[in-house]
Formats: C-alpha cells, sequence, structure tokens
C-alpha cells in the first residue's frame, strides 16, 4: 500500500518535470522563431562598376617603367587640370559707360 | 658651372620679361580703371550742376569734364587692349598665329583710338563733344567683340592644350596594353575599361565645341564668356573622369 503510494508519488514528479521542460523548450522555440522573423532581409550592397582585374595576381608588368611614366603623366595633367583658372579676373573686360553725353541747355 | 650660368643668364633674359611686361600692362590697367572711374564721376557731378545753374561757367567746366572722362574711357581701351596682348604673349598655348592677329587688331584699333582723341581734343563744345563720344559707342560693340574673343582664345587654347595631352597619354596606354596582352596577360579588362575612357574623352569633345561656338563664335555676335567659361569646366570635368579610368586601370595592373 505503501509503495503504490511511493510510485504515484513518483509519477507525478516525473510528469511534472517533464511538464516544465516541454513547456521550455516551447518557449525557446517560440523565441527563436520570433527573433529571427523580426531581423531584416540582408540589403545587397549596390553593385559599384569598376575597372579592375578579374584575378588578384601581380602582373609582370607592375614595376614596368613605361606604364609608370603614363601614371606619373595622368597624375601630372591631373593637377594641370584641377589648377586651370578658367575665370582669370584681371582680363575681364572693363565696365565703361557707353552714353556719356551731356546736352547743351538753351 | 659656366653653361649653368649662361642658362640661368637666358632664363631670366627671355622667361622673366615676358611674366614683367604682362604685370607691368596689368598695373598700368588698373591705374587708368581709377583714373576712368575718378573722371566719369567728376562728369556726373558736373552734368548735374550744368542742368541746374545753366551758367557760363558751368559750362565751361562741363566741356573740361566732358573731354576728360572721354579721353580717360579712350585711354582705358588703350591700356586694355595691350593688358590682352601681354596676356595672349605670356599664355604659352596660344597659337602665335592668333598672337600675330591679335596684335594686329590692337595696332588697328590703337590708330582708331588714336584719331578719336585728336577730334576730343579738339572739340570746344558740348555738341562737338557729344558727338566724338558717340563715334566711341558706335565703335565698342567691335571692340568688345575682339576683346572678349581674345580672351575666349586664351581659355580655349588652355584647355585643347590639356586635351591633346589626355588624348596622347590614352594613346600610350593603349599601346601598353596590346603590349601586355601581347606578353600573354590577359589585359582584356583593361581594354574594355579604355572604351569608357574614349567614350569620356568624345563626351569632352562634344562640349568643347560647344563651349568654343560660345568663346570664338563666328560671327560678331555678343560674346558670353560666363557661358563658355561653363562649358569649359562641364568639358573639364569629362577630362578628370578619363584621366580617373585610366589611373584605375594602371592601378588594376601596378596594384
Amino acid at each position: 500500500m505503501n509503495d503504490k503510494k511511493n510510485l504515484v508519488i513518483i509519477l507525478v514528479v516525473v510528469v511534472f518535470i517533464l511538464m516544465v521542460v516541454v513547456t521550455g523548450v516551447l518557449i525557446g522555440v517560440a523565441m527563436i522563431l520570433s527573433a529571427s522573423k523580426s531581423t531584416p532581409a540582408p540589403v545587397p550592397a549596390p553593385v559599384v562598376q569598376t575597372i579592375t582585374p578579374p584575378t588578384a595576381q601581380v602582373s609582370k608588368f607592375a614595376s614596368d617603367s613605361g606604364l609608370l611614366k603614363i601614371r606619373d603623366d595622368l597624375k601630372t595633367l591631373q593637377s594641370k587640370i584641377d589648377t586651370m583658372d578658367l575665370f582669370e579676373q584681371q582680363i575681364t573686360p572693363p565696365t565703361l559707360d557707353l552714353n556719356i553725353s551731356i546736352p547743351p541747355q538753351n | 658651372m659656366k653653361r649653368l650660368g649662361v642658362l640661368v643668364l637666358l632664363f631670366f633674359l627671355f622667361a622673366f620679361p615676358v611674366r614683367a611686361d604682362y604685370q607691368k600692362a596689368y598695373n598700368d590697367y588698373t591705374y587708368n580703371y581709377g583714373l576712368y572711374r575718378q573722371a566719369y564721376s567728376n562728369y556726373q557731378v558736373s552734368k548735374s550742376s550744368y542742368a541746374t545753374y545753366r551758367t557760363l561757367t558751368s559750362q565751361n567746366d562741363a566741356v573740361v569734364k566732358l573731354r576728360a572722362v572721354l579721353t580717360a574711357r579712350n585711354q582705358l581701351m588703350f591700356v586694355y587692349y595691350d593688358l590682352l596682348t601681354e596676356k595672349l604673349n605670356a599664355t604659352a598655348e596660344v597659337t602665335s598665329e592668333y598672337k600675330t592677329t591679335f596684335f594686329n587688331i590692337k595696332e588697328s584699333e590703337k590708330k582708331w583710338l588714336i584719331d578719336n582723341q585728336t577730334r576730343i581734343n579738339a572739340a570746344s563744345t558740348l555738341d562737338d563733344l557729344n558727338g566724338v563720344a558717340k563715334e566711341f559707342e558706335n565703335r565698342y560693340p567691335q571692340m568688345d567683340y575682339e576683346t572678349r574673343f581674345a580672351i575666349g582664345t586664351i581659355f580655349l587654347s588652355r584647355d585643347s592644350d590639356a586635351q591633346r595631352s589626355v588624348d596622347q597619354v590614352s594613346k600610350n596606354l593603349s599601346a601598353k596594353l596590346t603590349d601586355i596582352n601581347a606578353a600573354g596577360e590577359d589585359a582584356s579588362w583593361a581594354q574594355r575599361g579604355m572604351v569608357n575612357v574614349q567614350n569620356k574623352l568624345d563626351l569632352y569633345t562634344a562640349k568643347y565645341a560647344e563651349a568654343k561656338e560660345v568663346l570664338n563664335p563666328l560671327t560678331g555676335s555678343k560674346l558670353d564668356i560666363l557661358a563658355g567659361q561653363r562649358k569649359l569646366m562641364e568639358a573639364n570635368q569629362y577630362l578628370r573622369d578619363s584621366i580617373n579610368f585610366m589611373l584605375e586601370i594602371i592601378k588594376g595592373i601596378t596594384g
């Protein structure tokens, strides 16, 4: 009789523990699902068109003197264009008055 | 060492005077501009005084002040032609043909101004002075066109010189890319990039042509320097873009 009573108590405790575990698992799954839903979908980065080589391997022309001279020439030209004065205030035409006269008073 | 000394001397003999001549011309111009503004101010006071009092004294003063302002205006144009001549001389990109053309224009206009000045000096009445003043005003649109055309030529010459240089460098780069391809390296990506460079240079050419129509028009219409300057600024942006593309291509090779 006493054994039967102990068995019932053990069963109740086991069922209670199982319910707690299952509830915990369900809550955990629900939280994971809601977290994944609220994360915004990743926005693809804008595609920028650049002129770049398909591979990163170093060209044997990397230190070619002709190529380096072209680069230097381009930088010189870049600087020349950037500093070109397109306004030249000193040679702006003078503001002349073109209606100069004094009518004689009779 | 002696040769270096000779070179330095030659530099100062030939290079420095161009700058010095321009600076002197600019100083003359600003000085005469000041004289003109002062003479114009005196003329306005005298004109107003004569209109109010109508006395012989105020009439005599009006003749003096009118003659003074017309003389100052002539003198200002005289030195302005000198200023532009020196600016053209100091601008290496302007062709010697145009420099000669403008020199002849300047001489012709100076002769006209001297003749006009002779008539100003000879005039002793307000009527006569008003007559020679009108001669200048009738002539001025031609002078205005010639001088603005010269300014436009300075801008266009400098710009087209830069474009020719960029064009030459792009040809050199294309040739180098051909060499790279011939050496067995794949430079096709860079050659495709050169198509973009050429597109930018074509856009430059079109914009430059628009600027030239404004700054060096074939007909003697009113020449809008500011509008031409804006078009040249737009054109230069295409030159900058083409240079940036080429630098990017080179960076792709040199790393």
